[in-house]
């Protein structure tokens, strides 16, 4: 039975349903990555 | 006028920043699955940066319930990684001391101890691994530096065959960034402050594995046909 793996790619603020703290705009790699260290609040 | 006192929305400062990110790609010999970042706050800020992120990467990864407690690794062998450490645990995340080099060397950071005296966990099977393992690559205010090639057991080389591989290695290099030849593709994080080697004080440059910025879910299709 063939089975598909499909990758995701999510916030990190998903991060708070499994007890994580948010992690401020600023300090995100994942928001500085997205806009190419061009720093912009969420 | 400077780097630091033009506009960063300037087709100057573009120029500048995509140079930045193609010399240092060609000197490190950087990664495709590597981003590299430009931030502020300098390495002390990425004493909570790291944690904050990887933490939510991992609490993320292994679906974890608010309930669970994440571990890192901390290898202290000077000031700024104790510092480092202290700011983990301030954090909430229990930082578990793989070296403490003040302990073994009778009050003082003197330099890094043989491996024998690490305090590495054999983690059971199924057993969810720390969520990071962080070092200072050159703790200048005690002179302690790690060096050489693990690859040839040099004595004072990181040991990261010692690490499971699924574990992200986080470095402070801070100090000695682009003094020597890096194999970046051995770490999760490596960051540094520019103000030493690379450029204004405030800036920050981070390096990162890609898989560990937005995290990745495995979804499991089963199919009938």
């Amino acid at each position: 039975m063939p089975i598909l793996l499909l990758y995701i790619t999510v916030d990190l603020d998903e991060a708070v349903q499994y007890g994580g703290a948010r992690v401020p705009s600023m300090l995100s790699y994942k928001n500085l990555a997205d806009t190419n260290s061009m720093f912009k609040c969420a | 006028m400077g780097v630091s006192e033009i506009s960063h929305r300037s087709p100057a400062f573009d120029q500048i920043i995509n140079q930045a990110n193609k010399d240092l790609r060609e000197l490190l010999e950087i990664p495709h699955n590597y981003k590299v970042l430009w931030m502020q706050g300098g390495g002390l800020t990425q004493f909570a940066t790291t944690v904050l992120n990887l933490v939510a990467w991992y609490r993320i990864k292994h679906q974890l319930t608010p309930q669970d407690q994440v571990e890192a690794q901390y290898v202290v062998t000077g000031s700024w990684s104790k510092k480092a450490a202290e700011e983990c645990e301030r954090l909430g995340v229990k930082a578990d001391k793989v070296v403490d080099a003040k302990k073994l060397y009778g009050g003082k950071f003197k330099g890094i101890p043989e491996k024998s005296q690490w305090n590495i966990q054999q983690l059971e099977e199924h057993s969810r691994v720390p969520a990071f393992v962080y070092y200072c690559d050159n703790e200048t205010v005690d002179g302690v530096e790690f060096g050489g090639n693990d690859a040839n057991e040099e004595e004072n080389a990181f040991p990261f065959h010692s690490f499971d591989p699924e574990i992200p290695v986080v470095c402070d290099m801070s100090s000695n960034f682009l003094s020597r030849p890096v194999d970046v593709s051995k770490y999760g994080v490596i960051y540094a402050g520019a103000q030493k080697n690379l450029g204004p004080a405030g800036v920050t440059l981070v390096i990162i594995r890609e898989d560990l910025i937005g995290t990745s879910l495995s979804l499991h299709f089963i199919s009938f046909f």
